[in-house]
């Protein structure tokens, strides 16, 4: 089954109208490998490595619920877990888009409260026992990340069936990850270093450059419309700190920063391998952006509802937007068009 | 450039979901120019919402029929207007994406998806709160008075104000949808708690009837429903005439200038294809084997929906729509201008429409046979889950066209003004 996210080849034929794609092969190449090598390969070790703490940390917990040290390590590993995937999440294309990895990972936002349905039918349905090799399948494993939240953070104390449904999860996500990081190391990188192999997953450096690029952008779109403008709402007073990304755990602002930095990173990697690339501005737009977020004062879940800091979060968003648009500008002119995204429409 | 033709409405009506001819083979190149194929894109738009209002209008004279005698057999045949209201809509969500003035209208007629226990009864599944909605359960018809968060809402009386000016979107949330087609259907309907199994809701006749009320507050249930159709028909109204020759929706198109207006044709129809259709629609929905995020969920319509939307596309491209009557509308197109450029990529965009189609109709002729759209995204559901991701792999090949199209016909760096989507196109092209 095809991922709607999967990269498929593409001729560009944008290059043919812009003078820019003289740009060397060898430039995008280097770029391209670039990221892979220094942040995309490393990001998914990162994320293996905390799924495996996650996973030793949920089973020490759940072996002993009342041994508070273990929650608090449990709720630790959660937290380093959330961060490393935020460190990833948009890379879209490639094995992460097979068989729902992604949103088995997160599902956010989940407008409709599906973890919470989940959660409840799997508490109260005793009658579904699922082994480790039926979940993934099944409509429960979406949303590691949200149902992790819940549970963790919810007042109810967490019983034995609760600690079932993390088992499975947990285990689940470290599969994932786990997967993940072997696949990039030994088919992905292949690609990127020979883009134009027969029936590989690229047409061209470019067409690889652009599937990287592409989730750069498409991160500053989600940050400024869905993680702040939606929870923000048309004022302080109407803002709803339950539409922001993990407001249980106060983790909003820690997983949006992170976000930044490796759109950060990605345009900052372009600008060391492709010569005269004119991103200054968009950099400077986002590194600004980045250490006002980091004088919010935590969490953003009762930063938004304050005045002052609301009208800050605007400004922030809005600069994001303006960030966005910048880059998008940039890469057309060097020859890289990115096309719709899946963000698109509603 | 528009000229009409007459087919059959026999042939139209006894074919709703086959009615689309393959397009494999080009035709001989016509001569067209930018001006042209926006003009066509105007004539198409004025056909189409004259439609889905004229259709809007054929089920409020339904709607009036069984609360004048509620019966399953007048229920019925409202049903059936509902679902032939909706035809010709969706064709015209080819039109969302790109102008601005009907991206602002489009949540007043079909938002999506919708908490339907602000507006009436539901089942105990359904819960009684959400984290993102205050008035998930609201009940608007069991409840003349509503005193949620501190705000205080008056609905003793429930008239088309009352839902649009107060309930629509109340407190900000999106899915609070209190009108249009889906509040409707869900009035109609009700809801469909058959999970991935066979069947659509099934909302007893009596919930409407004065003398043998069944769930309570038939009288309310009642006004709700009169409130909600006649408020359709203001809304379609408002458009077909923002379409109008001197409407707002055709100056602020056509004061984007040639390119500017090709430019939101391709968005259209790429914002379409890619991030609501294939993405929010359909993949979702998929990944999830959630029924409750199915289009058309109570109506078990949402395969008749995806197709129309398609269509729209198709007819867009195309220059050609074939009106409810069978009349066709037809002039210049996108394609002559394409294939003008550059003849492959226009027979590529063709056949790409053409796959689309086959996919659609394929789900389509399941639906028939009872498997509609929540029953093939089902868990479990191998066969069912292949014809639904066939659909989504054509939409996402269909739109890697579009985006050359864009490209070819050099359109990237124009700057349109009104919506979010146009003061930034980089988010949509």
């Amino acid at each position: 089954m095809t991922s709607l996210f999967m990269r498929h080849k593409s001729l560009l034929l944008g290059c043919l109208f812009f003078t820019s794609c003289s740009l060397a092969n060898a430039d995008w190449n280097s770029f391209n490998l670039d990221v892979v090598n220094t942040q995309i390969i490393p990001g998914y070790e990162r994320l293996q490595s905390s799924a495996s703490s996650l996973d030793k940390a949920r089973e020490k917990f759940c072996r002993n619920k009342k041994d508070t040290q273990a929650y608090s390590s449990f709720k630790n590993s959660y937290a380093e877990f959330g961060v490393a995937w935020q460190a990833v999440q948009h890379i879209r294309f490639g094995p992460i888009s097979y068989a729902k990895r992604d949103v088995s990972i997160q599902f956010w936002p989940d407008k409709k409260g599906y973890s919470g349905k989940r959660i409840h039918e799997f508490k109260t349905n005793t009658d579904i026992a699922l082994s480790e090799q039926e979940f993934p399948t099944s409509r429960f494993s979406i949303g590691a990340l949200n149902v992790l939240e819940r549970i963790l953070y919810s007042e109810e104390p967490i019983d034995n069936r609760s600690c079932e449904l993390l088992a499975l999860h947990t285990q689940n996500v470290l599969r994932i990850s786990s997967e993940l990081a072997v696949e990039w190391k030994e088919s992905m990188r292949k690609q990127f270093e020979d883009p134009r192999q027969l029936d590989g997953f690229f047409e061209d450096e470019i067409d690889a450059a652009t599937a990287l690029l592409k989730g750069a952008a498409e991160n500053l779109e989600v940050i400024s419309a869905l993680k702040l403008l939606r929870p923000m709402g048309s004022f302080a007073k109407k803002a709803k700190f339950q539409r922001l990304e993990a407001w249980r755990s106060g983790l909003s602002l820690p997983f949006i920063t992170k976000n930044l930095d490796v759109s950060i990173a990605m345009i900052e990697t372009l600008q060391q391998n492709i010569t005269n690339a004119e991103l200054s501005s968009a950099t400077s737009i986002l590194e600004s952006a980045k250490n006002r977020l980091m004088s919010i004062n935590p969490p953003l879940a009762k930063a938004i509802k304050s005045n002052e800091q609301y009208r800050e979060l605007k400004d922030i968003a809005q600069d994001l937007v303006h960030a966005h648009s910048e880059l998008e500008n940039t890469l057309t002119k060097m020859g890289i068009h990115l096309g719709f995204n899946s963000r698109d429409g509603d | 450039m528009e000229h009409t033709k007459l087919v059959s409405a026999a042939i139209i009506s006894g074919a709703l979901l086959t009615a689309c001819t393959t397009v494999d083979e080009a035709p001989a190149q016509k001569t067209a120019t930018a001006t042209d194929v926006v003009s066509q894109y105007v004539s198409i738009a004025q056909a189409n919402y004259g439609d889905s209002l004229n259709t809007a209008k054929t089920l409020d004279t339904a709607i009036k029929a069984f609360l004048d005698a509620p019966s399953e057999e007048s229920l019925a045949a409202a049903k059936s207007a509902w679902i032939e209201a909706r035809v010709p809509y969706q064709q015209t969500e080819a039109y969302r994406f790109g102008n601005a003035y009907v991206d602002d209208w489009e949540g007043k007629v079909n938002a999506w998806p919708l908490d339907e226990g602000l507006i009436d009864y539901v089942d105990a599944s359904y819960g009684t709160e959400s984290d993102e909605n205050p008035y998930y359960a609201a009940n608007i018809i069991a409840n003349p008075k509503l005193s949620v968060g501190g705000v205080e809402v008056d609905a003793s009386s429930i008239t088309p104000a009352l839902l649009s000016e107060q309930l629509q979107e109340i407190d900000e949330v999106e899915s609070n949808v209190a009108t249009g087609y889906h509040a409707i259907e869900f009035l109609l309907w009700g809801q469909d708690l058959n999970g991935t199994n066979q069947g659509a809701g099934a909302r007893p006749a009596t919930d409407f009837s004065l003398e043998n009320c069944t769930n309570g507050n038939c009288d309310r249930r009642r006004e709700y429903l009169q409130a909600a159709s006649t408020l359709l028909i203001s809304d379609l109204e408002d458009i077909v005439a923002a379409w109008a020759a001197d409407g707002e929706a055709t100056k602020q198109l056509l004061a984007k200038g040639d390119n500017g207006g090709l430019s939101t044709v391709l968005t259209g129809m790429g914002s379409l294809s890619y991030g609501e259709l294939a993405g929010e629609r359909i993949k979702l929905g998929l990944m999830l084997h959630d029924p409750e995020e199915e289009h058309d969920c109570f109506a078990d319509n949402t395969h008749a929906s995806h197709f129309n939307d398609a269509l729209g596309i198709r007819n867009i491209y195309l220059g050609s729509y074939t009106k409810v009557s069978g009349e066709v509308v037809d002039g210049a197109s996108l394609s002559d201008l394409v294939a003008a450029k550059d003849a492959e990529l226009d027979q590529e965009m063709r056949n790409k429409l053409d796959v689309t189609m086959s996919a659609m109709q394929v789900m389509v002729d399941e639906a028939n046979k009872g498997n509609t759209f929540d029953v093939l995204i089902g868990e479990g559901n191998a066969e069912g889950n292949k014809v639904i991701q066939d659909v989504v792999d054509a939409l996402v090949d269909q739109t890697k066209t579009i985006e050359k199209i864009v490209v070819a016909l050099n359109l990237e760096e124009i700057e349109v003004e009104g919506s979010d989507s146009l003061d930034n196109p980089s988010a949509v092209l």
